[in-house]
């Protein structure tokens, strides 16, 4: 596969189709376990009022830790559409490799993992896993097969700078077509060198440079887009 | 066709599979209860082809977005994982276990010897060499498993009452269940997780019970442990298969990349590690409930036996019948 400018993985479907999936990076499933932690952290100081009701009271306390200890994502991964609560407050959701929605392997397999994603200490190793690969995985989700994307929204168009449509005179790929229209909706961001150095890359294909080249991608941005 | 006759022509039927597609979402209803749910796999499919058509046609990425946001909705309908019923899990415990720990045989000796060669080796230098010993174990915890199995004093027993039985069961099963995960997740990095905790558990195990031999404490020990530890032992060991085995996969995946051999074997060795956590949880239960009761040893030794009678014999013939000879 060729280098990729953004998170979007394309999976394929049976139905001949590539879906596509915005892959969460650390930061995002950092801050989601940020909030679990926490959540989990108040549960089992609500439950240690059970402690009063003697060793009855002591048993639920055990279990209901041990149960947070390793089974505490997979409830909520089974039950709330892939998602712990932390995950949900940020939009993400773990699904298949394939895109489909996780099943209990791969959801006990992925959380009882997270003990050697947590080594040496504040999920260093899950840390670099993640860093290495190109989707994001730790460990656990290498294993078990799993992805943590963020839940497919309706995305809407960007704004783009005003510019008269152009056809493309051949068909672009997809990672092509959101290259020509992250370019515009960025532009007007950049000073108009920094614009027309950029445009100046796709020169030889264009057949134009300077700001006649960026006018042109903002044109076949445009025509991408939908406007016509 | 231009983008606006593809549009209108299918229009209505993305709006109706958008409408049934929420519906679904909230899963109020039972499945064949929504309106148009036979249509489903249809309309699915149809879109799916539709947004190949619209990419490869190029009819701008808003429509290509909004069908890419459809059909991965409606993925997520038609594939959704299949609920576990409670037939499997007793098919599981009945022949899929005991079948999945006989095709690793092999790595369950290993196992085996992993933790049984430092537990030998501790416990006879326990014997000979007392003095070394506390260079090995730290002396509070020898000194708190002295008292807990004291002769004279009776601790153990008479501890615990009915509910204290309880609160041990959980302690038991919070513990010895989460040192079987650990076993296994730890076999990630090359099998070396799950051989460092193999190997600490027999330097523990070998180091009280030769401390115990040379000091007479055995006759509190051994018929408190010889009931539960027929599950709880065994368990280990098979946890420590699932480690060994998810790490054997990194060292030598075979004809496969590394990263595709561990998704392969990641259910096998998922499978050894909860059917062995579900084992463990068995032995909470004998060690709370059993172990402790005010009885002679000759009793907790003949229960003993049937308990490790019981496991050996599960673990050898359960599932035999039927069971495919080839892995």
């Amino acid at each position: 596969m060729s280098e990729r400018i953004d998170t979007v993985r394309t999976v394929e479907a049976p139905e001949g189709v590539e879906l596509a999936l915005h892959v969460a990076g650390p930061y995002p499933r950092a801050l989601a376990y940020v909030l679990d932690f926490m959540l989990r952290n108040s549960i089992t100081s609500v439950l240690s009022v059970f402690a009063l009701a003697g060793s009855v009271g002591w048993a639920v306390i055990l279990l209901t830790m041990f149960v947070l200890e390793w089974f505490y994502p997979v409830v909520f991964e089974l039950t709330m559409q892939g998602a712990t609560p932390g995950k949900r407050v940020l939009g993400l959701r773990v699904l298949r490799d394939d895109g489909t929605p996780v099943g209990w392997r791969e959801s006990v397999l992925r959380n009882m993992l997270s003990a050697v994603d947590f080594l040496p200490g504040l999920w260093g190793a899950g840390f670099i896993s993640m860093l290495l690969s190109r989707d994001g995985k730790r460990l656990g989700d290498r294993v078990a097969g799993t992805l943590v994307v963020y839940v497919a929204r309706h995305e809407t168009l960007r704004n783009l700078p005003a510019a008269e449509p152009l056809h493309p005179p051949v068909a672009l790929t997809l990672e092509e077509q959101s290259a020509l229209v992250e370019f515009a909706a960025r532009k007007p961001s950049w000073s108009d060198a920094r614009a027309a150095e950029l445009a100046g890359h796709l020169a030889g294909v264009t057949g134009e440079s300077g700001a006649a080249g960026v006018d042109k991608l903002l044109g076949l941005a445009v025509w991408v887009e939908g406007g016509r | 066709m231009k983008r606006e006759p593809f549009v209108a022509a299918r229009e209505a039927r993305w709006k109706a599979l958008e409408q049934l597609l929420e519906s679904l979402a909230k899963p109020k209803l039972r499945r064949a209860e929504h309106a148009d749910v036979a249509q489903f796999p249809r309309w699915y499919r149809q879109v799916c082809q539709d947004l190949a058509l619209a990419r490869r046609r190029m009819y701008g990425r808003e429509l290509a977005l909004r069908l890419n946001h459809i059909a991965l909705a409606g993925r997520d309908q038609l594939y959704k994982a299949p609920v576990r019923t409670l037939a499997e899990v007793t098919e599981f415990a009945a022949r899929g276990f005991p079948r999945l720990v006989r095709s690793e045989a092999k790595l369950l000796w290993v196992s085996t010897a992993v933790f049984l060669v430092p537990a030998l080796i501790v416990g006879s230098i326990a014997m000979v060499r007392p003095d070394l010993l506390y260079a090995i174990v730290d002396i509070e915890s020898l000194q708190e498993a002295e008292r807990m199995y004291d002769p004279d004093s009776r601790t153990i027993e008479d501890a615990r009452d009915a509910s204290g039985n309880v609160a041990m069961f959980a302690f038991y099963v919070k513990h010895n269940v989460g040192i079987d995960f650990q076993i296994f997740a730890g076999g990630l990095p090359f099998g070396l997780g799950s051989i460092l905790f193999l190997a600490l558990n027999g330097v523990h195990l070998g180091a009280i019970v030769g401390h115990f031999l040379t000091i007479g404490y055995e006759r509190t020990l051994f018929p408190f442990v010889v009931g539960h530890s027929s599950f709880e032992l065994t368990a280990m060991l098979i946890a420590g298969v699932a480690g060994l085995r998810l790490g054997a996969v990194l060292v030598a995946p075979g004809r496969r990349s590394r990263r595709r051999a561990l998704i392969d074997i990641g259910p096998h060795c998922l499978k050894l590690a909860l059917g062995a956590g579900a084992m463990t949880v068995l032995a909470a239960f004998i060690e709370g409930f059993w172990s402790a009761q005010p009885l002679p040893p000759s009793v907790k030794y003949a229960v003993g036996a049937v308990l490790w009678s019981l496991v050996v014999v599960y673990l050898v013939f359960a599932g035999r019948s039927g069971e495919s000879r080839t892995r």
